[in-house]
Parts: structure tokens; C-alpha cells; sequence
């Protein structure tokens, strides 16, 4: 049955009468693997944080399983396992030790909070290294243990904030499996990122810039809203702002990205394109590396739809 | 029963990290007692004998009331600080969890650690020959004693750890705190001191326990005043109470997030 886990309705949130978030509404389901995306400063954490019931807002309501979070209550808490982006477990202590302090911080019976943490730390792979310090733990492990702690007692939703900064790209992909197992194990999953790829196997996507969410869909729909077919990378020597701009000016509907060493064109029509570029560096005497096409990412989904690179600032 | 809870299971928490941080115990349990050993051999080589004993019982008050404070006033706030830089208390906000219990868990672990380190300090003194005479209603007295100087460190602790934000100015504002208080009312006996520093003293929780400690184990005469009346005892009373209900409401405040 698919029950609505959050609900969040007409959050904002002013710092120095600045406006962060602006009449933001959120509904999760039990079902949902959610993934907030944006740029830096477009206040995804800040929201987070809120729905958390970490941080106070200004106006709105936010319930969790039906409880208001508002004015501190503890009752809607229990429902929420929540992952900042710090590693918060105590390097002092083991990973065993660290997920006994927060199931008795939630009051977990002994024989209850002993079962849970034992089929945790299976479900994270984690056994061997239970009784290791964690400051000995490699960044995977340690987000893995964090997740382990959120989901301790009787959460329903899990708040991820940027949970793959910072994890090589294998570990991320492992860590993102985990998560996506969790979510098909009954729980919700809240995750901002901004990094498109952690993006690719939610159920449902969000797109935030300066403060509101913009675009809201599955991974397929946002793709279908924004018309994009496919997206042509460039590889051509000396690299320059001038031959930016000459891939810009071949088609009035491209947007043209520097990523890496290559140029990125997302084109709503890319079917003829590739043999212009070709035409124009070789005209143009630039050192042709390559010049191919690929399917358009999240990342080139939200540029298009948002006019804003993922990677910049909101 | 879920407040016990959370009291236990941050009081276990900090206890395994002040027991397992070198650092922590290096300057709360160390450097009392390496002052214990060297402070005699530096200073008192022209004491007459037969002061020596109380002398030493003396010191032994002194050091442990500088491992109380050094506990509570810099490694209490240089952990907590620790904790904030590492986000525990954005997820300790997301969970249901009060404040005050989580504190309060903290404030039982400098008592214990406090306990533990006192207690050392205390058998390398008699071992070094100080000399603590007290009757079994003196040592209940004593452990109250001591309770309100930790009481009131922790307050002090507090204060810091909500006002000030990162580990290594935390410990470090506390370990100022701490020489401070330490050389205007406990290293020298209260006789001793110059009469501008004298009221200090008067209006110092910490002193003032520290003082009726000393008097109570090795004498008035040493210390050179008695502290057990009204207007001291009540000043040490209001004031610990005030810093610690002040200390608590500001860490509750600035350190937790809802």
C-alpha cells in the first residue's frame, strides 16, 4: 500500500531576509526513491535539514507519518532516519558501539536493539569490521554505518544529504544499490545530490533552483519534458572559449557544456549535427579527437529544463 | 525509562571517548598528576619537615580540583565542539531525543571520569607521603564538595562548548578558564594571596569548594580562612546552581538544532 510518508506544504525559509526556500511542497510516498537534485545554493540541504526537523522554518507544515514536526515534537522523530553529509559517527568508538549508542538513545528494548544492530551491520557488510574503530573505516564504510544508525527503530524515510560526495565511483555505485535496496525493502528514501548519476535509478526526480523545485518527475518523464534525443560530445584541440562558441552558434537550440576534456552538446533535434561539427573543425583547422553521440543524463536534463549547470551555483 | 535511556547511552559514549582520547587523558588525569610529583621536588625543598605532610594534602586538593576543571571546563566543551564540527547534533536533532537528557549523560561522565582520576591522585599523594585526615561524615561532605565544583565546571563547560564553536578554540578558552581560576584561588593557599585577588575568591564556586575541601582535610590553619560560613556557602550554592541552569539552557540552545 502506498502511504504518504511526508508531506510537506508551503516551506519557507528566509536567512538575513534572504529567501532560501520559497513555498516548497513535497509529498512522499512509502514506495518513493525521491532524489532532490540542484546546484550548490539552491537550498536542497536547507530543505532537507527541515523536513529532518533539524532546522526550524518559517512558515508551512511538515508531517511525517501524519505528525507535525513543528515546535520540536518528538513523536514524528521516530519515524525519521536522517544522514547529514558529515561522517557524525565517533571515530573513538567501533562501528558496533556507535550503533548501540543511537539505539539506546531511541530507547530500543536490549534484545531488540542487539537483533537490529546484528542484521544492519549484514545488510551493510559491515560484521567483519563491527568491532574495528571507525577511525579506521574508509568513507563507503563509514556513510554505510551512518545509513545502518538512520535506519535503527522505526523509520519510514530515510533523508540522504549528499551521500556520495567525496566516494570513488565503484563505491558510489555500491552505495547507491544499498540505498536502492533499502527503498525496495519498504522504506522511503529522500536524497539530495548534485551529482546526476545518483539521480538515474529514483523512482522519482526533483529538479531545485533558488529555492523552489522547478521540474518534478520520473527519470523517463523529465527526459520526455525536456525533448532531449541525445547528447553530442565534442573532443577537439586547443580547447577555447572561441570554439565554444563556434558549437554554440551551429544550431540555435543547443546548449553547449564544458565537462571534462570534451565539450557536451544537448540539442533537442541532434539528427544532422554531427556531420556539421565534423565540417566546422575541420574548416576551422582544429585537432579532431572525437566526435560521438550518447543518451542525455540527468545532468544534461536539468540544464535544459533549468537553464542552470548542475555543477555551478543557483 | 527513555530518559535513563538517553542519559546512559551518551554518558557510555563520552565515557569511551574521554578514556580512549590520549589527548583528553594526557590533560585531565597526566598533568595533575605530573604536577603532583614535580611541584614538591621544585618548590617545597625549604619546607620545614614537619609541614610537609599537609603540605602535600594540600596539593593533592589543588590537583584534584584542576582535574575537575580541567575536565569539565576544556575537554567537556573541546568534545562537545568536536561533535558539533562533525554534524552528531544535526542527527541527534532528527531523532527523538531531549536535550537536557543527552546533557545531562555528558555531565555524569565528567563526574565519573573525575572520580576515576581523583581517586588516582589520591593514592599517589599518600603514596608520596600527604597526609588527609578525615572522619566518614568529612568524606561525605567532601563528595558533595566535589560535586558542586563539577557542577559548576560543567556549567562553565557548557557555556563555552554553546558559544563557542570549534574544538581547538574550545579547549583552548576552557584550558585559559582553567589557569585562570587555578592560579587565583587554588594553587596557593587562600593566606597567601595577595589582598587584591582575596575577593576573587569569595565569588568563586570552584575556589570556594576547593577551599572548604582543604580545610576539611588538612586543616583551617593551612588555608588560612574557614569558608564554611553563611555568605560563602550560599554565594558557592546560588552561583554553581545559576552556571549550571545558564550552562544547560545555552547548550541546549546553540549546540541542538530544532
Amino acid at each position: 500500500m502506498k502511504s504518504i510518508v511526508l508531506d510537506a506544504q508551503g516551506i519557507t525559509k528566509s536567512y538575513n531576509g534572504k529567501k532560501v526556500l520559497d513555498g516548497i511542497s513535497l509529498q512522499i510516498r512509502s514506495t518513493d526513491f525521491y532524489v532532490l537534485m540542484g546546484p550548490n545554493g539552491s537550498g536542497k540541504s536547507t530543505l532537507l535539514s527541515i523536513l529532518a526537523g533539524t532546522n526550524p522554518f518559517d512558515t508551512g507544515c511538515v508531517k511525517i507519518c501524519g505528525d507535525d514536526i513543528s515546535q520540536g515534537r518528538l513523536e514524528a522523530r521516530k519515524h525519521i532516519g536522517y544522514v547529514p553529509q558529515e561522517n557524525f559517527c565517533s571515530d573513538f568508538l567501533t562501528g558496533r558501539e556507535n550503533l548501540w549508542y543511537f539505539a539506546d538513545l531511541l530507547g530500543l528494548p536490549k534484545s531488540q536493539a542487539k537483533a537490529e544492530i546484528e542484521k544492519l551491520l549484514k545488510m551493510m557488510d559491515l560484521e567483519d569490521e563491527a568491532d574495528r574503530r571507525v577511525a579506521e573505516y574508509s568513507g563507503g564504510m563509514k556513510k554505510k554505518l551512518e545509513v545502518a544508525t538512520a535506519l535503527l527503530g522505526d523509520s519510514e524515510i530515510l533523508f540522504l544529504d549528499e551521500p556520495t560526495t567525496g566516494l570513488d565511483p565503484t563505491v558510489r555505485k555500491d552505495f547507491l544499490s544499498l540505498v536502492q535496496e533499502i527503498n525496495k525493502q519498504g522504506t522511503a528514501v529522500l536524497l539530495v545530490t548534485h551529482i546526476g548519476e545518483d539521480a538515474e535509478i529514483a523512482s522519482r526526480v526533483g529538479f531545485m533552483i533558488q529555492g523552489e523545485i522547478v521540474a518534478e518527475g520520473s527519470p523517463e518523464e523529465l527526459k520526455e519534458i525536456s525533448g532531449l534525443k541525445s547528447t553530442i560530445i565534442v573532443d577537439a584541440t586547443p580547447r577555447s572559449e572561441e570554439l565554444m562558441l563556434l558549437l554554440a552558434s551551429l544550431s540555435g537550440d543547443c546548449i553547449v557544456i564544458e565537462r571534462g576534456e570534451s565539450f557536451e552538446l544537448t540539442c533537442e533535434e541532434p539528427r544532422g549535427m554531427v556531420p556539421k561539427i565534423v565540417n566546422m573543425l575541420q574548416e576551422s583547422g582544429y585537432n579532431m579527437h572525437r566526435v560521438g553521440t550518447r543518451p542525455p543524463s540527468l545532468d544534461d536534463i536539468f540544464y535544459k529544463l533549468t537553464a542552470c549547470p548542475i555543477g555551478g551555483e543557483a | 525509562m527513555s530518559g535513563i535511556s538517553q542519559i546512559r547511552a551518551s554518558f557510555i559514549r563520552s565515557m569511551r571517548i574521554f578514556l580512549r582520547d590520549k589527548a583528553i587523558i594526557g590533560s585531565s588525569i597526566m598533568m595533575p598528576v605530573f604536577f603532583l610529583i614535580v611541584l614538591p621536588i621544585v618548590f617545597f625543598q625549604h619546607v620545614p619537615m614537619e609541614f610537609m605532610p599537609a603540605l602535600r594534602g594540600f596539593l593533592v586538593v589543588a590537583m584534584i580540583t584542576l582535574l575537575i576543571m580541567s575536565t569539565a571546563i576544556s575537554n567537556l566543551p573541546g568534545s562537545i565542539a568536536a561533535d558539533r564540527d562533525h554534524d552528531l547534533y544535526s542527527k541527534l536533532s532528527s531523532m527523538p531525543v531531549n536535550p537536557v537528557y543527552e546533557c545531562l549523560g555528558r555531565v555524569v561522565t565528567v563526574f565519573v571520569f573525575s572520580a576515576i582520576g581523583s581517586l588516582m591522585v589520591i593514592v599517589l599523594g599518600l603514596t608520596m607521603g600527604a597526609e588527609l585526615i578525615v572522619t566518614s561524615f568529612d568524606l561525605l561532605l567532601i563528595v558533595g564538595l566535589a560535586s558542586v565544583i563539577i557542577l559548576c565546571s560543567s556549567g562553565v563547560g557548557l557555556l563555552i562548548a554553546g558559544v563557542v564553536k570549534s574544538e581547538s578554540a574550545a579547549a583552548h578558552v576552557g584550558v585559559a578558564i582553567v589557569m585562570f581560576i587555578y592560579f587565583i584561588g587554588i594553587a596557593f593557599p587562600y593566606s597567601d594571596l595577595p589582598e587584591l585577588l582575596r575577593p576573587f575568591v569569595h565569588v568563586n564556586p570552584i575556589c570556594l569548594g576547593s577551599n572548604m575541601i582543604a580545610v576539611l582535610t588538612v586543616g583551617e590553619e593551612l588555608v588560612g580562612y574557614n569558608p564554611f560560613n553563611f555568605t560563602d556557602v550560599s554565594v558557592m550554592l546560588l552561583l554553581t546552581s545559576l552556571l549550571f541552569i545558564i550552562g544547560l539552557y545555552v547548550y541546549s540552545r546553540n549546540c541542538w538544532r530544532r
